[in-house]
């Protein structure tokens, strides 16, 4: 039985790894997750 | 003893893994499978289960009480069109390499102040607040066709955009923002002139858009610059005091004349979606947009200069309908509305579906419901691609 929990959120208080299990990788540093500012109205120019 | 989910705590189901979301504290958990189907029990029996309960219960990601199941898709919620981009016209004098409309000087589609009106009175109808003034280049229509479609814009929304290259302003269109109150967007690609000139293919054009910037700038009309980063185009280096360009990776989408060519390795990476990108909070709001529709088709509109209407400004599969002769409440399909993730291939036994992003417009043609090419996901398997796997599969896409 494999019972693993990983808090993804940046806060390493909050992290937690229980037992043990296949590590998942990923690094990047991108926001890929975000509108680009070409098609993002909400977008502001600094 | 038994336990739950906490309030406002949900558990996603993938293929393998599993997801929790804890939308009181914004946090997004990754849990195995194992750990998934004890939660659903709710029933700790050995050490290690209460072990597990204990640390769960630590995070206030559970509570002491009898199970109740409480689905994430109890967070849906109506759809509410709260932008839109209006194309006036489809014409530019710039012929930028990856433009997702394919403008060019050789375009001539312009919308006419009545047909323009039209789309204003409807987007006002349906509730939507802001509107973009798109092209092509906007400009090109001249003061005495575009002006009054600018008022009567200024007049019915909150906010108005105008995007723009920057390259035919002068002082009286600035002092016309100013007085309409319009907000104006420019496309710059680098400091350096001639790079900036090898996106847009115009020798000239950033001496003439950075002219644009320095009266927008002077006459303090509220504008911003966009930008992306290409393969082969440098940033250069910040000569002027009127606009910063960042380095970050802001991606092209694979729509119109873009292509993975414009992508170099460094950039492709930056956009590979990884575990990282889930490093930041999730909120209430946006796991809700996501469980309700598409993160963007279920809230924006797009109305070319031919008056045909699409859910993004980059998308052209995915239609609602033309305006011509219909109300644009009328065409609105539901069906786009409601593309949530759980229709698109892989994504829908994805635990990550509610919490990550999904740019449709930006894919290889053919699939509509394709996986993102960016993602590095593999939930079938509960695995993520190494970097060598990534780029083996997109060669693969790229040969199909």
């Amino acid at each position: 039985m494999c019972l693993k929990i990983i808090c993804l959120t940046e806060d390493k208080k909050a992290s937690l790894v229980s037992s043990i299990g296949s590590d998942m990788c990923g690094p990047s540093d991108d926001d890929i997750c975000q509108p680009n500012s070409m098609c993002d109205p909400s977008y502001q120019h600094s | 003893m038994f336990y739950t989910l906490a309030d406002s705590v949900y558990l996603v189901d993938g293929a393998v893994n599993s997801c929790i979301y804890d939308l009181a504290k914004g946090k997004l958990y990754s849990i195995s499978r194992d750990g998934a189907i004890l939660l659903k029990s709710g029933n700790a029996k050995t050490a290690l289960e209460k072990d597990f309960f204990e640390k769960l219960l630590s995070v206030e990601l559970i509570v002491k009480r009898t199970y109740s199941k409480t689905d994430i898709l109890c967070l849906k919620r109506e759809p509410v069109i709260s932008f839109a981009w209006v194309e006036i016209t489809n014409k530019c004098n710039l012929e930028c390499i990856h433009c997702y409309e394919n403008s060019s000087p050789h375009r001539n589609s312009v919308m006419s102040n009545q047909q323009f009106e039209r789309c204003v009175n409807e987007l006002k109808a349906l509730g939507v607040k802001s509107i973009q003034v798109i092209g092509g280049e906007p400009l090109l229509l001249g003061k005495e066709l575009l002006i009054p479609s600018l008022v009567i814009a200024a007049n019915s929304f909150e906010k108005v955009e105008i995007f723009t290259n920057g390259t035919l302003i002068d002082k009286e269109w600035v002092s016309i923002f100013k007085k309409l109150g319009i907000h104006v967007a420019v496309s710059v690609y680098s400091y350096a002139s001639d790079e900036h000139d090898k996106v847009t293919g115009i020798q000239g054009s950033h001496q003439r858009t950075c002219h644009s910037l320095e009266l927008l700038d002077k006459f303090q009309v509220r504008y911003r610059v966009a930008s992306l980063r290409f393969k082969n185009v440098k940033l250069g280096k910040k000569t002027n005091q009127c606009f910063t360009l960042f380095n970050r990776k802001r991606s092209i989408v694979l729509a119109g004349r873009a292509s993975l060519s414009l992508y170099n390795k460094s950039m492709l990476l930056a956009k590979m979606l990884t575990l990282k990108c889930f490093s930041k909070s999730i909120s209430f709001d946006s796991v809700s947009k996501m469980v309700s529709g598409h993160n963007c088709f279920s809230t924006r509109l797009y109305i070319d200069s031919n008056m045909d209407v699409y859910p993004c400004v980059m998308e052209r599969q995915f239609k609602h309908g033309n305006l011509l002769d219909n109300n644009l409440s009328d065409i609105l399909k539901t069906e786009i509305f409601d593309l949530t993730k759980d229709k698109i291939e892989s994504c829908k036994v994805c635990e990550f579906r509610y919490a990550c992003m999904d740019c449709r417009p930006d894919r290889f043609s053919g699939n509509l419901y394709a996986k993102p090419w960016y993602c590095a996901y593999v939930p079938e398997e509960g695995k993520w691609l190494s970097k060598s796997d990534f780029f083996k599969i997109l060669e693969g896409l790229q040969c199909a």
